[in-house]
């Protein structure tokens, strides 16, 4: 008789030991699981941030192309002389893939162009692609207007687009081609631009213009092959020009 | 194993008394976790592809000081991604809910100050963001949504358990102890 109570004994012990070690396992994997869900959390969040800095990150302009005055027109930013002839009017989007194709194509061509005052080079950035950014990209380009860093900024727009065109890039691109300036600064923060932007955008529809990139040689439409060469477009510039 | 004749029956004893209505409870656990992950998820997915949109949405709260809200359009979505990951996997679930919860907290505020403070805002829950004509804001869909979910992470936070959880494996016949199935 006592010999079985304590079997029984020894047996509830047992229990209540396995029981009490099972807790005890059971609270350290808890323990565990909160510190690994806690780890992966603020990685991926440290990780994530990150990332997206260095995608925003701004794209320095390998050459910002020539320097050549410009001046702020109703409907664009003309480059060079005010005389020269025939008129280039080049309509485009920031956000345009194939605008920043035909500037990586011709773009030194037409600003060999506006420099030499061989032509009249009138930039007009319409709002075609996304309407908000699209035309803050605009606003800020219209800042840039009366310095001669306007062909830099336009190549650094282009380079950067696919990072968007929050304010603060739009004023780090300009950084990165030398505007600087606290005037341009504020002009790109204020939007001071966005109504010219606007009456750019205006006049583009107005004049018939209904896709980028389209480029105007005295009013002729340019045929703009997506293989165009700065040969073929010298030709097609002379042929249109007599 | 010599205990292996008397532990079930004290297992028996003290849980296996699992009611109906605690299965109910679990499934509606899984039903939780689902819901509020699946949202966070596709909260997060959306947002991950635009930062710059993200960041724009938290700006238009004009809540945050500037150095911030970078920060939080950058990461926010990445937060709402590993609580997601954590909720549908039932990995941590208390952990998570709780942070679930208080984004949502977090959501239902900024919401609710845009709201009385009349801005004309998207909420940018799922992307987009920033300013829209003022016939167009809607604060009522996403505040009752964000409470709901509110509500899902508080029911999680206060009874993690459910099915179909990393949490709690379904018991294992070979290894009966190693389980945490019946246990707790």
């Amino acid at each position: 008789m006592a010999g079985k109570v304590s079997a029984k004994q020894v047996t509830q012990h047992r229990l209540v030991a396995e029981a009490a070690e099972r807790a005890a396992r059971e609270r350290r994997t808890r323990i565990t699981r909160v510190v690994t869900a806690v780890t992966v959390l603020a990685l991926a969040v440290g990780g994530g941030v990150w990332w997206q800095v260095q995608r925003s990150a701004i794209d320095e302009v390998a050459d910002p192309g020539p320097s050549v005055s410009s001046e702020l027109l109703a409907d664009g930013i003309a480059l060079g002389g005010a005389n020269s002839r025939p008129v280039v009017d080049v309509y485009l989007d920031f956000l345009c893939p194939h605008c920043a194709d035909l500037e990586e194509r011709i773009g030194d061509t037409i600003a060999d162009l506006a420099v030499s005052g061989d032509a009249r080079v009138v930039i007009h950035p319409i709002t075609l692609i996304d309407p908000a950014e699209s035309a803050r990209s605009a606003a800020a380009f219209g800042c840039a207007a009366g310095s001669d860093g306007v062909l830099g900024y336009q190549r650094g727009l282009f380079d950067n687009a696919g990072g968007g065109f929050s304010t603060e890039r739009l004023v780090a691109i300009g950084a990165s081609v030398g505007l600087t300036d606290a005037a341009f600064v504020r002009c790109v923060q204020d939007g001071t631009q966005a109504g010219w932007a606007a009456a750019v955008d205006a006049a583009a529809g107005e004049r018939g213009v209904e896709g980028t990139p389209t480029i105007l040689v005295d009013g002729a439409e340019l045929d703009l092959a997506a293989t165009v060469t700065p040969a073929a477009f010298m030709a097609e510039l002379e042929a249109l020009t007599g | 194993m010599t205990t292996s004749a008397t532990a079930p029956s004290s297992r028996a004893a003290s849980e296996l008394p699992r009611t109906r209505s605690a299965l109910v409870l679990d499934w509606l656990g899984t039903l939780a976790r689902t819901v509020l992950g699946g949202v966070l998820l596709v909260a997060g997915l959306i947002k991950v592809a635009d930062p710059v949109d993200s960041v724009a949405a938290v700006r238009a709260y004009q809540v945050l000081p500037e150095s911030l809200e970078r920060l939080v359009g950058y990461g926010l979505p990445f937060l709402e991604i590993g609580l997601a990951l954590l909720l549908v996997t039932g990995f941590a679930t208390r952990v998570a809910a709780i942070g679930g919860g208080l984004l949502m907290v977090g959501f239902v505020a900024g919401i609710a100050s845009a709201w009385a403070r009349g801005l004309a805002i998207d909420c940018g829950c799922f992307g987009g963001g920033g300013a829209v004509d003022a016939a167009d804001v809607d604060y009522l869909v996403p505040l009752l949504r964000d409470v709901g979910l509110m509500i899902l992470a508080g029911y999680l936070a206060w009874r993690p358990r459910s099915v179909l959880a990393v949490d709690h494996r379904p018991p294992d016949q070979t290894n009966a102890e190693g389980s945490s199935w019946p246990a707790r």
